[in-house]
């Protein structure tokens, strides 16, 4: 088996046709020598058409009357009633037996000269030996008369015989000739058949080692081509399996890398979920707090209130003291006139003293009293200006700080309504948060069991990743399998076509 | 002022023992304390109207008219200090009878801070001299500690000679400068 499958195509396919060559003529062979065995005038022929003429020969013929002759010509001479009738019965039953040959042969014989001897003639004077046999000779014998029963039995019995005698002669003269003739003609049949088919024979040998030839050549350059086509297809194949297992290998550690990331985005999620609910419990104790700093700060409102009307009156207060400094200012202005013209008038007079003289002493006294009123009622003076400066500054200190307060109180009563109605949108929205922190919290949940979900994927994904990539490890071996058959086919091709 | 009293009251208590001492106006310029002498001042007298006189030097504030005669009125805080007086109460015009550089006799005001005090004042001059190159800045005095400049009326209106204006401003000249006194007075 080794030694074949080293052999080249053409010579394989070359031993099939001669296997098969070889085995039609055996065929060929083994059908001519039966033919020509069992062939017309052949060995087996003879032996049969000889056991038939034996049998011929040996028993006497049903469809010729000799015996129904010979037993009418025993009845004839016969005495005895009881052999009479076991006669009478003989030639009954030859009677049914040449009947029934006759019915065979008329269905039988070929329409022809030898069908027309043997039904009609030699029938019609059978017939007539039955009747005369029946209706003359057997009342004859069965009365006793001897005599007459022989004088039909020589006489009309035995004329149809003979003419019955002819009949089958002619029969038998006829039968022969067309015997000899049809024997001719097998001889002749066999003989050209046997030739025909030795013919045949050759003719397909050498037609059926042409075709294989023919088939062998056409099948090696196609073959030749789609081996170069299929070399170049199986390296390709090779290379993208390999591309593929590569890709493969990436997509396992990608899928384990994502499969990694899934976890922690689901225990992220976990984390989330519990956060949030702080993040819930922490938004409805800021919407209690709110609340209560809502209370808080309507009083806080009601007491800033009061507080602006407060200053308000203070304010005004300021304003009438204001204007009593502002007179009392009045007054100390006539006071300061008034010294500075004490003043002037002391400097003039001692002026005037000096020039007076001896005489004018005693007025420089006078002079430097008055002198001396001034200096004092100015400082006075001085005193009550710097008093009533600093109580002027002090009030316009004061109406101004009131004034500064009033707008803050002012200012902070209305930050105390917007810090209200933005403590209202802040309960308003902390209530909504909440609502929105529990729909979230729902999300979280079924996020965190989809995380799962894919994580197990993933798990299934890498399994079939690495299952994948083994499968394409043996079909890359598989490829090279491929490609090794390929060179070998190619080698064994060229070889071919070399030839 | 309680302390400026008591020290006009010492300085007139000696003033009578020594007749070399003097009455004078004291008057401060840039807080320099400065003294024009009583002999021929006339009057003292509060900060009047004035009306500007065109094209003069800025220490010349104006003219008013004082018992029916124009009157030049000479900023002393211009002319020593370089700055305006400032308009206080105490600040006030003294007008000095003085004679010109041709001789005539003439009345002006001279305007300066804190006029507010006639004090007598000792006639012996420091040795050092005037602190001024200026000539009308006669003699420096110490009197409690203090340095007093003495300021000469008659040296500030003759370094005035030759503005037009305050020449032309000037009346006639007068026979007796005695004479004009008892009648003022």
């Amino acid at each position: 088996m080794g030694r074949f499958a080293n052999l080249r195509l053409s010579t394989k396919l070359f031993t099939l046709v001669g296997v098969f060559m070889a085995g039609f003529l055996t065929f060929a062979v083994l059908a001519w020598s039966t033919l020509d065995r069992v062939k017309v005038n052949g060995p087996l022929y003879h032996e049969i058409v000889l056991g038939k003429d034996l049998i011929a020969d040996v028993l006497p013929p049903p469809a010729y009357i000799i015996e129904s002759h010979l037993v009418a010509m025993q009845m004839a001479e016969e005495t005895d009633r009881a052999a009479v009738q076991k006669l009478i019965e003989t030639g009954r039953r030859l009677q049914r037996e040449y009947e029934q040959r006759h019915a065979f042969w008329v269905a039988e014989l070929p329409p022809g000269h030898l069908k027309d001897t043997m039904v009609v003639r030699s029938y019609n004077p059978a017939v007539e030996f039955f009747s005369i046999r029946d209706r003359q000779l057997i009342p004859a014998a069965l009365a006793g008369n001897t005599e007459k029963a022989r004088q039909i039995a020589h006489g009309p019995l035995h004329a149809s015989y003979d003419e019955h005698r002819r009949a089958i002669d002619e029969v038998v003269r006829v039968a022969s000739a067309s015997h000899a003739v049809l024997e001719r003609d097998a001889a002749g049949v066999v003989s050209r058949s046997s030739t025909w088919l030795m013919l045949i024979a050759l003719g397909i040998v050498a037609a059926s080692t042409w075709v294989a030839f023919l088939i062998v050549r056409s099948l090696v350059s196609r073959l030749q081509r789609s081996s170069v086509a299929l070399m170049s297809t199986a390296t390709q194949i090779a290379a993208t399996s390999k591309e593929q297992q590569a890709t493969v290998n990436n997509y396992t550690t990608s899928t384990t890398e994502i499969a990694a990331a899934v976890k922690e985005i689901s225990a992220t999620s976990q984390e989330l979920q519990d956060t949030l609910q702080q993040v819930s419990d922490a938004a409805s104790s800021a919407a209690n707090l709110a609340e209560s700093g809502r209370s808080g700060l309507a009083e806080m409102d009601g007491t800033m209130r009061e507080l602006s009307g407060a200053t308000s009156s203070i304010s005004s207060k300021l304003s009438v003291i204001r204007e009593k400094a502002s007179d009392i200012n009045l007054v100390v202005t006539t006071i300061t006139k008034v010294a500075d013209q004490t003043n002037l008038l002391s400097v003039n007079a001692a002026i005037e003293a000096e020039k007076a003289g001896e005489y004018g002493l005693g007025f420089l006294v006078v002079a430097r009293e008055i002198r001396r009123l001034a200096d004092q009622s100015a400082v006075a003076t001085l005193d009550i200006e710097q008093m009533v400066r600093q109580m002027q500054g002090a009030v316009s200190t004061g109406v101004m700080e009131m004034d500064k307060f009033t707008e803050q109180v002012r200012t902070g009563v209305r930050a105390v309504g917007q810090v209200n109605a933005q403590l209202g949108q802040i309960i308003e929205q902390v209530q909504e948060l909440s609502g929105r922190i529990d729909s979230l919290n729902e999300g979280m949940r079924s996020q965190s069991q989809g995380a799962a979900q894919i994580s197990e994927a993933m798990t299934q994904l890498t399994d079939g990743a690495r299952h994948t990539a083994l499968s394409l490890k043996e079909f890359n071996s598989a490829t090279e399998g491929l490609r090794d058959v390929v060179a070998g086919l190619r080698q064994e091709l060229s070889h071919s076509s070399a030839n | 002022m309680t302390r400026i009293g008591a020290a006009s009251a010492t300085a007139l208590a000696p003033g009578k023992a020594r007749s070399a001492s003097t009455l004078a106006i004291v008057f401060r310029v840039q807080e320099a304390h400065y003294a024009l002498r009583c002999r021929n001042i006339v009057e003292v007298i509060p900060l009047v109207a004035l009306r500007p006189v065109p094209q003069a030097s800025p220490w010349l504030l104006g003219v008013f008219a004082y018992r029916g005669q124009l009157t030049p009125v000479i900023d002393l805080c211009g002319l020593i200090g370089g700055y305006a007086c400032p308009k206080r109460l105490s600040s006030r015009i003294m007008l000095v009878r003085c004679t010109t550089g041709d001789g005539s006799a003439v009345v002006a005001g001279f305007l300066a801070e804190h006029v507010t005090e006639a004090r007598r004042i000792g006639s012996d001059a420091l040795p050092a001299g005037p602190l001024s190159a200026a000539a009308y800045l006669a003699e420096t005095l110490l009197e409690n500690g203090e340095l007093l400049q003495i300021v000469d009326e008659h040296a500030i209106l003759a370094s005035l000679d030759n503005l037009a204006g305050v020449k032309r401003l000037l009346p006639g000249p007068e026979t007796d400068e005695e004479n004009r006194s008892p009648s003022q007075s």
